[in-house]
Formats: C-alpha cells, structure tokens, sequence
C-alpha cells in the first residue's frame, strides 16, 4: 500500500483521498474521512424493519396460486410475483420510474409478459403433479376482465378485440357484468390476490391500472390492508390525490382508518395542499380524529402547516376536545405557532376555548412570546376571559409575564371587570407587581379603574409598599385619588404622605 | 500527535470483499452465493428480501451521513421517503452495486429538495458539538472502536459546515462511494465541476483541522 504526505492537497490527493485510497496516511484530513466514512452503526440503522417491510409489501404483493388459496412462499414464487409486479410497473409507466426508463431499463419492456411457471394441478393435462405454465400479469389479467365485461355488455370495439380505453376499462370494471365473466377460471389469479373477494377485484383492478378512481368506494377497504398499501403508495401523487378526493366521505374514512399510520404518514404529507383540505374536510368528525392523532408528529406538522388556514379551521374545529388537545400536544412548538397564528379569529376562539385546562396551559406555555401576543390579541373578549381564567396560576404568571407591555395592556384591557379581576388576583404577589410595574400609564389606569372595589382593594393590598407606591404615582391625579378613595385605610396608610398630599383627595 | 505509522487506513462503510475494479467495498450477500453487488441488485429486484435488507444496510448510512447536508435534523425522515421510493422504484432499476447507490443517492436528493420545498426553508443545521475536533482520534487512540458514531457525526457534521456544494460533492465521493462522473450525475453537473468542488471542501477542511488541532487531554471550545 502506498504512502501519500498529504500536507498539501494537491488535485491528485484529493481524489485518492476521496476514493478511500490514502492508504496509511495518518493526516487529520484522512482521519476525519474515515470517521465519516465509518461502518454502519446501529443507529443509523433504525428504519431498516420499516424499508424491508415497504418492500416486502410491493414484491411480495399476494400472488396466489389458483386452488392454493394461500401465498406464495417460496423463493421462485417471490421471483415470479416481483416479474408480475416489474411488468405491472412497466405496463403502468409513469413519472415515478422515468429515472429507470431515462437508462433504457425500461425501453422494451413495455409490454412484458411475466411468465409464471406455477406448480399446481391441472386435470386437463391429465398429470396431477404436472407444471402448468400460464402467463400471468396481474394488470393484463384486469384488462382482459375489462374486455370480457365490455363484450357481454354488447361494446362492439370489445367484440372486435380493440383495446379499451381507460374510461372504457372504468365503465366495464363499474358494470354489473363483472361477477358473471370473473367465473371463468381464467381470472382466478385476479381472485386469490384480493383474497379470495371477487367483490374487490374492480376496485383492485382499477388501482392497479391506475384509473383514478374505484367503481366500489364503499369495498376499497375490503382490499387485504398489504395489497392495500402497497397500491396506494406506488400511485403517482397526482393519481393518489384524484383518487382519495373522489371518495365519498364513509369510503374515505374508512380506508384512512384502515392503512397502517407508516402509510399514512407517507402519504398524506405528499398531497397538493388542494387534495388535502378536501380529503380532511371531507372526513366525518371521528375519522378525522383518528386519522390524526394516529399521525406522528413530524407527518403531522407537515400536514397542518401545509393546509391553508381556509381549510385548517374547519378541520381543527371539527375535532372533538380530547383529540384537538393531543393532536396539539403532539406538535413541536414551531409548528403549533404556526398553525394557531393561521388560524382566523373566528376559528382561534373555539379552539383555544374547547381545549380542557391542561391542553390549553400546555398549549400557552409551549408558545413563543411573539406567537403568544398574536393568538392572545386576536382572541375576542368573551374566549380571552375564557381562556386566561381557565389557567392556574403559574401558566398564567408565565402567559402574562411573557407579553411585552403594549401586548400585556391589550390583553388585560380587553378583559371584561370580572375576569380581569379573577385573573390578578389568581397572580402570586411577585407577578402580579411585575406586571402593574409593566403596565403603561394608560393601561394600568384602565385596568385598575375597571376593577371592582373589592378586587381592587385584594391586588393593592397584595403589593409591597414600593410597589403600590409606584403604581399609584403612575396614575393621572384624578385616577389616584379615585383608586385611594376605594382602598381600605390599612393599605392607604403605607403610601408615603408626600404621594397623599399632591392629590386632590376628597 | 503526530503522523503515526500505525493509523488506521481509512475505513469503507461495509466489511466485505473489495470490488476489484473500483476499491470500492461491496456487501458481501448473506448466503454468499453471489459475489458482486450487482448480483445482490439482481436478487433484491427479483424479490428477495434479504438481498434488500443487505442493500439497505449497505446504502443508508451512506445516504443518512450525505442527507445531512442536505436536510440536517431531518435526515432521517427523508431517508425514510428515499427508501420508500427506492422499494417502490427498484424494479425498474438497471445497474451494479455502485450504480445503485448513485441512484439511491439521487432519489435522495430529490426527495431531500422535496422536503425543503414544504419546509420552504433551510432545516437548522445539525449544530457541530462544541468539542467537534475532540473525536478526532490521535494517532494512540485509533484502537479498535474508536471510530465511534460519535465520531462519524461529527466528521459529517463538520463537512456540513462547508458551502453546500463543495459539501455534497465530498460527501458524494468519499462516504457515499461515488465516482466523480456518478456524483456528477447525481448533482446535474460537469464531472470537472464536482472535482473542484471536492478539492475545494477538502482543502478548506484541512485548513480547519490544521487550525484547530485539539489538546491531547481536554478541550476548552
């Protein structure tokens, strides 16, 4: 092995250096490339079950042997399935593989047939242990179904063998006549992949030739949940959108509830924002519940942050309490600023004030200030007091010390007299001055004018002398005394007399 | 700690035999029956699941260390949706072992781009440790293990602190095992410009490490 000084990099070190080939050179730099260059750790490894199953569910897809009834199993079966799924892709060839087809991987195989050599009886060959060879493509198959239901129905192109077009296809798989002609033995295979459900083979068929949408909306989440999945995750986004929107609201539902929430998580964050507001505002309160508190929160986040606030009120109002709590809770504080700061002012109210105390003060605390001063201040007066008096005292010594002033004196102002008061005297001493002390001249004479008289007297008297002092020294004159005219003697006897004298005490 | 005629060579991401015609390592399969990487697409293509799982285990930490780069604590996430894509996409795939890694490189990317379009910003960078240059192990501490993950994180988080393309060109040929013409084709660019681009990240990278060359014992930054 060659030694390289690689003090100075020259053009040629550097590439020997990033091939991996600086051979014994102990250099930082080459040290720092084989640290970042390191075997696999264990913890880079964390998705490797979710991968594995990603791709077991698309090249394993339930291929059945007719008259098995079971899947296949062993290694040939696996390879036979994978060339049923390769001619399938082929056959369907969209965006999704253009990078395989730019290579030429895919230039001939638009109209492969896979052959399937399956071992199983067939009595018309007269050997009972003899192998059948049958060429067998699952999409073709769908097609020749489409065909045969066409020609029963009386479609004269069907008749004369013209391939169907899509729609066509559409309208066959739709057609009653589909029962009737999936007897032939001929379609077993599209049987067994549907677990043995001829009612889903239109449905299945349709998303396996991608149509855009299901002739049965109410049976999608009849499919086996792996055929399922793996389907709706090959779909090109544009057909996943165009088929999810086209589901009526009980089909949606129940299909989202279905799909395990790895499948979910992949894919509803890919959706066009339009897709999506549909596909959510279109599900029934409950199964917009489930589907997304079932999300992980990063999906989530996604998923919030990327409906426009038109459609994210709706969606967030129709969560029942318990849901919309811990659907919030699930979001970091990023994105729960961002989908509370979307959020109208009409739609803010009813959200902040359906969340039970607990969601609602975990909510508060976990707002950055600037957030936290727009949802506050965008609340009307009612939802504010709702709000704020619904907190125990330490998020609210937190919420209210958090504000800037101007902010704090909006908030406070906006607060009706009784939970204006409720609020101040729910505040420890020490916040309670920290936040007069805040106060601008304007809106500590508006607040403290508003509190009733024996409020007042309870937050005066809580004040350490200095403090009381200063607040009072802050008022307009005729503020002053009015406010000392109501205060108890006890507290107006720890004013200092120079601050009585210059005002017009009555 | 100086130059020491026992460091390590540098370290390939998987134990197995040497590809002969590029140095570079490939996973060797589980039952041994084939022995270049292409066989091992072949067979994960046909099906076989395990060939997949060596494939992965091969390909993702080189794709989680470049994805770095690119969506930095978010890595993860958009190695998932790469290899969601990659299962979905591997029948239609031609090529080796290393062919498949730029592929799996460029899905990456895209899914990557993808990811910072809905973000529609830059995800923070992963911040490098305050002690980053503290892994670096000094010629007596290249025992066994000392090549830690902490270490790997922090040697990928400091090429990150590079100007992004000089930072995905290196990563692109010295972790993810790229040639510059494959690293080229996953970055849409000139092989020239990836060359430079590397020599450029490396030099600045040595610039650094020569700069801050840590204490053997403790590190104040």
């Amino acid at each position: 092995m060659k030694t390289h000084s690689s003090r100075r990099i020259s053009r040629a070190a550097a590439q020997q250096l990033l091939s991996g080939s600086a051979g014994r050179d102990p250099d930082q730099l080459a040290r720092l490339l084989a640290a970042a260059a390191a075997p696999a750790h264990e913890s880079e490894l964390g998705g490797e079950a979710a991968a594995v199953a990603a791709f077991e569910a698309r090249h394993l897809a339930p291929v059945a042997i007719p008259g098995r009834g079971q899947m296949i199993k062993s290694p040939l079966a696996k390879f036979l399935s994978v060339k049923v799924v390769a001619a399938t892709a082929a056959v369907c060839l969209t965006g999704g593989v253009a990078a395989a087809a730019s290579t030429g991987a895919l230039s001939s195989s638009t109209s492969v047939h896979a052959h399937v050599r399956a071992s199983h009886p067939v009595s018309s060959t007269g050997g009972t242990s003899g192998h059948a060879s049958a060429t067998l493509d699952l999409a073709q198959l769908c097609r020749k179904l489409a065909s045969g239901v066409s020609a029963a129905d009386g479609d004269a192109n069907a008749a004369t063998g013209q391939a169907l077009t899509q729609a066509g296809v559409a309208q066959a798989l739709a057609s009653s006549g589909v029962t009737q002609v999936l007897t032939s033995p001929t379609f077993s295979p599209l049987i067994s992949a549907v677990n043995n459900a001829p009612s889903s083979v239109p449905d299945y068929c349709a998303l396996l030739l991608r149509l855009g949408k299901v002739p049965d909306p109410a049976g999608l989440a009849q499919l086996p949940t792996s055929t399922l999945t793996g389907l709706l995750s090959s779909l090109p986004t544009q057909q996943l959108a165009q088929l999810l929107t086209s589901l009526p609201a009980g089909a949606l539902s129940q299909l989202l509830t279905t799909l395990p929430a790895g499948t979910m998580a992949q894919l509803l964050p890919t959706l066009p924002a339009a897709a999506l507001s549909q596909v959510l505002t279109t599900l029934p309160a409950t199964g917009l519940s489930q589907v997304l508190t079932t999300l992980p929160a990063a999906a989530l986040s996604q998923v919030l942050t990327t409906l426009p606030a038109g459609s994210l009120a709706p969606v967030l109002t129709a969560l029942p309490a318990g849901g919309l709590s811990r659907l919030l809770s699930t979001l970091p504080a990023g994105s729960l600023s961002q989908v509370l700061t979307t959020l109208p002012a009409g739609s803010l109210a009813p959200v902040l004030t359906a969340l039970p105390a607990g969601g609602l003060s975990r909510l508060l605390s976990t707002l950055p200030a600037a957030s936290l001063s727009q949802v506050l201040t965008t609340l009307p007066a009612t939802s504010l007091a709702r709000v704020l008096t619904a907190l125990p005292a330490g998020v609210l010594s937190h919420v209210l010390t958090v504000l800037p002033s101007r902010m704090l004196s909006r908030v406070l102002t906006t607060l009706p007299a009784g939970a204006l008061s409720q609020v101040l005297t729910t505040l420890p001493a020490a916040t309670l001055s920290q936040v007069l002390t805040t106060l601008p001249a304007a809106g500590l004479s508006q607040v403290l004018t508003a509190l009733p008289a024996q409020g007042l007297a309870q937050i005066l008297g809580q004040l350490p002398a200095t403090v009381l002092t200063k607040v009072i020294a802050e008022l307009p004159g005729s503020v002053a005394a009015k406010i000392i005219g109501e205060l108890p003697t006890a507290i107006v006897a720890k004013l200092p007399g120079s601050l009585l004298s210059g005002l017009p005490l009555g | 700690m100086g130059r020491h005629a026992d460091g390590r060579a540098p370290a390939t991401i998987s134990p197995g035999p040497v590809d002969p015609h590029d140095g570079h390592r490939a996973v060797e399969p589980a039952d041994g029956a084939v022995a270049g990487g292409g066989g091992l697409v072949a067979r994960a293509q046909r099906g076989d699941a395990e060939a997949f799982r060596a494939l992965y285990r091969d390909t993702q930490p080189r794709l989680l260390r470049y994805l770095r780069v690119l969506a930095g604590g978010d890595a993860e996430d958009v190695a998932s949706e790469a290899w969601l894509q990659i299962a979905r996409d591997l029948p239609g795939f031609t090529g080796d072992l290393d062919q498949f890694r730029g592929w799996a490189a460029t899905v990456a990317r895209h899914r990557a781009l993808d990811h910072l379009r809905r973000q529609s910003r830059r995800p923070a960078a992963v911040p490098v440790p305050a002690d980053d240059l503290a892994w670096l192990p000094a010629g007596d501490d290249t025992a066994e293990g000392a090549l830690d993950a902490v270490a790997t994180r922090a040697a990928v988080a400091l090429i990150a602190t590079l100007p992004p393309d000089q930072a995905e060109a290196v990563l692109l040929r010295a972790v993810v095992g790229l040639d510059a013409a494959s690293a080229a084709a996953v970055l849409g660019k000139r092989p020239g410009a990836v060359r430079t681009a590397a020599s450029r990240g490396l030099r600045t990278l040595a610039r650094r490490l020569g700069q801050a060359r840590p204490p053997p014992a403790s590190t104040q930054e």
